[in-house]
């Protein structure tokens, strides 16, 4: 028997077992999820004492937390064949902000600081508000110049990269702002839920919360649908009747309020406001989506996928950090996975279509 | 038929993109129950013309009345909303989407709402969309298949099936036909003739003369965003070929008196 027949044969078989295996296990998430199994059992089986110890998974829940959040703000963008660079410095600029207003108030920001009389600090809800309002508005700031002035998603995102990246460092005049010690505050970054024995970081419960919220959108409303059927094919959509601008301000929106909710807890969880957080983590968020099975040509990807994407790089960095391997070869190592990940998926896609 | 009121009347419409004058005055009257053939060359502005009609474009300049009534159509949700239905030459299908899901698409059965938060019934669209593509006796095994799966002939069902669907009273078609097999036009050309006697009107524009003489009552040639002739089809394959291919490079013109006032009043 030859290579190809036998090519052949083991095609024909896969097929088969396509067609035989229920609906949900031909979902595109399943080999995503099964990557992530191997790792877990991999890791788990070299530091058996170390890798399921409550406190490492705690850590790897915050990680998956971060970036989980801010890849879903992508996967809202990218599924309309856009991008969102802004929402690394916009944590910092966030972050900074969140911390400013508690700690000292809305006169200590620039340009108000010259014009206000003094304020004493804000309340916490207050300026989480403020601050969640005001990165939506940085997102629909967005999604008006991709909209109305045609202006490219890489190109005023990465303009908001610069500016939230500067104001951060401005604001603050480099310096960090530090919460006290036992600040109210601090317990949503860093505070856990005991559920059914275990301890949850507050940070994991935010992101299943958001997941639950953007997959339910998604799926079941017309809103979601749109979403994805302007990443089909947004003229379609258009003469369809599809709200087209509406539709991509939201996202553009729920992107940058995403970030601004990332910027707040990494506040709360670092105990300070600094200008030196978020770098390049708008790259490690696409890299999750990306991970997670969305296509970057818009029109597929799932909250699920993007999930798992994030617990995949999660896992990965805390089981090197586990094994000693060095933090830059880490890096290489994720860049690998990437790089993996995309061809996988162009491959089933070619052969697919 | 002229004693009716027209179901479609476009008075006088004109539209430019940048430098370039695609209408230049045209007008448009469909009657109840007709088949209207439109024709001219490449930039003859038929396209625009059902683009101004369908709300994909707004004229620059013109009226449009359905039923005798001033119609304001400025998006594509309004002309729908009139029961004008396009069916555009690239199908305007969104590949990523299943049938059912491509059917319904910007017109949803919601099973609750909130705000901008719209609920889908999916089940009640799958139903319906089953019905519909058993109806229009369509060869698809399931309206939960992707459209990048289909064939050609199946994805202009689709896009016709989705036109109808919804108590349409007028029809366009863009080059229903253009990218189709021999068997696959007839059925197309059945389904139009099927759709006339149900009492729906249909705009048929088309570079295959053939198609529009089997079906048109009427046809309306356009040439560089003028209308040149508006006659009903008549006579038999060879004269009608013969005809509207003078009209449609220039060698004949019913309305040149008219353009060449129009000239003067622009100076």
């Amino acid at each position: 028997m030859n290579v190809s027949s036998a090519l052949t044969k083991y095609r024909a078989t896969l097929r088969e077992l396509q067609t035989r295996t229920p609906g949900f296990l031909r979902a595109r998430e399943v080999p995503i999820a099964l990557v992530f199994l191997v790792l877990c059992f991999y890791f788990w089986q070299e530091k058996p004492n170390i890798f399921l110890r409550p406190a490492n998974l705690a850590v790897i829940m915050r990680f998956v937390a971060t970036y989980g959040l801010l890849a879903i703000g992508e996967l809202l963008v990218i599924l309309t064949r856009g991008i969102d660079l802004s929402v690394g410095s916009m944590t910092a600029l966030t972050g900074v902000l969140v911390a400013t207003l508690m700690m000292k108030g809305f006169d200590a920001i620039p340009p108000f600081n010259n014009v206000l009389p003094d304020l004493s600090p804000m309340g916490m809800w207050a300026a989480i508000v403020l601050v969640l309002a005001f990165s939506a508005l940085v997102g629909i700031w967005h999604g008006l110049f991709v909209t109305k002035f045609h202006i490219p998603p890489f190109i005023i995102t990465l303009g908001t990269w610069l500016m939230a990246s500067g104001a951060a460092a401005y604001i603050t005049r480099g310096y960090p702002i530090v919460f006290p010690s036992g600040f109210a505050f601090l317990e949503l970054g860093q505070g856990e839920q005991e559920v059914l024995g275990y301890s949850i970081p507050n940070m994991f419960i935010i992101l299943l919360l958001v997941a639950a919220v953007v997959a339910f959108i998604l799926n079941m409303t017309t809103l979601g649908r749109h979403i994805y059927a302007i990443g089909g094919d947004i003229e379609a959509a258009r003469v369809s009747g599809v709200k087209v601008d509406r539709v991509r301000i939201f996202c553009y929106a729920g992107s940058g309020m995403l970030g601004g909710l990332v910027g707040i807890l990494l506040a709360s969880r670092l105990g300070q406001g600094t200008p030196a957080v978020g770098t390049a983590y708008e790259l490690w968020a696409i890299a999750a989506t990306v991970i997670g099975g969305t296509s970057l040509f818009g029109g597929e990807g799932t909250v699920l996928g993007v999930i798992l994407g994030a617990a995949i790089m999660g896992v990965m960095s805390n089981g090197m950090v586990l094994l000693n391997v060095s933090s830059y070869l880490q890096q290489v190592v994720l860049g690998v996975v990437l790089v993996i990940a995309v061809t996988w998926d162009m491959w089933r896609r070619r052969r697919a279509g | 038929m002229a004693e009716q009121t027209p179901i479609v009347e476009m008075q006088n419409i004109k539209k430019h993109f940048g430098a370039v004058q695609a209408l230049r005055g045209v007008d448009l009257t469909l009657y109840p129950g007709e088949v209207l053939g439109l024709v001219g060359d490449n930039a003859a502005g038929k396209s625009t013309l059902m683009k101004v009609l369908s709300g994909a474009y707004l004229p620059d300049e013109g009226q449009i009345f359905i039923k005798g009534k001033k119609a304001h159509i400025t998006n594509p949700e309004d002309s729908r909303r009139l029961g004008i239905e396009m069916v555009y030459q690239d199908f305007a299908l969104a590949g990523n989407l299943d049938v059912a899901a491509n059917i319904f698409l910007g017109r949803e059965i919601v099973r609750w709402g909130l705000g901008p938060i719209r609920v889908m019934n999916k089940r009640a669209m799958e139903e319906q969309s089953r019905n519909l593509v058993d109806r229009l006796k369509i060869d698809i095994s399931s309206v939960r298949l992707k459209v990048d799966r289909l064939s050609g002939g199946q994805r202009q069902a689709v896009a016709i099936g989705r036109a109808t669907a919804f108590d349409a009273k007028v029809i366009i078609m863009d080059e229903p036909t253009a990218a189709l097999s021999v068997a696959a036009i007839s059925k197309v050309l059945d389904l139009i003739r099927e759709l006339k006697a149900q009492g729906c009107s249909v705009i048929l524009i088309s570079h295959r003369l053939e198609d529009i003489y089997a079906v048109s009552d009427r046809v309306i040639v356009l040439r560089q965003g003028r209308k040149v002739a508006d006659r009903p089809v008549s006579g038999n394959i060879h004269e009608f070929r013969e005809n509207i291919v003078a009209y449609m490079v220039g060698a004949k013109n019913d309305f040149s008196q008219e353009s060449e006032e129009t000239l003067a009043e622009r100076g």
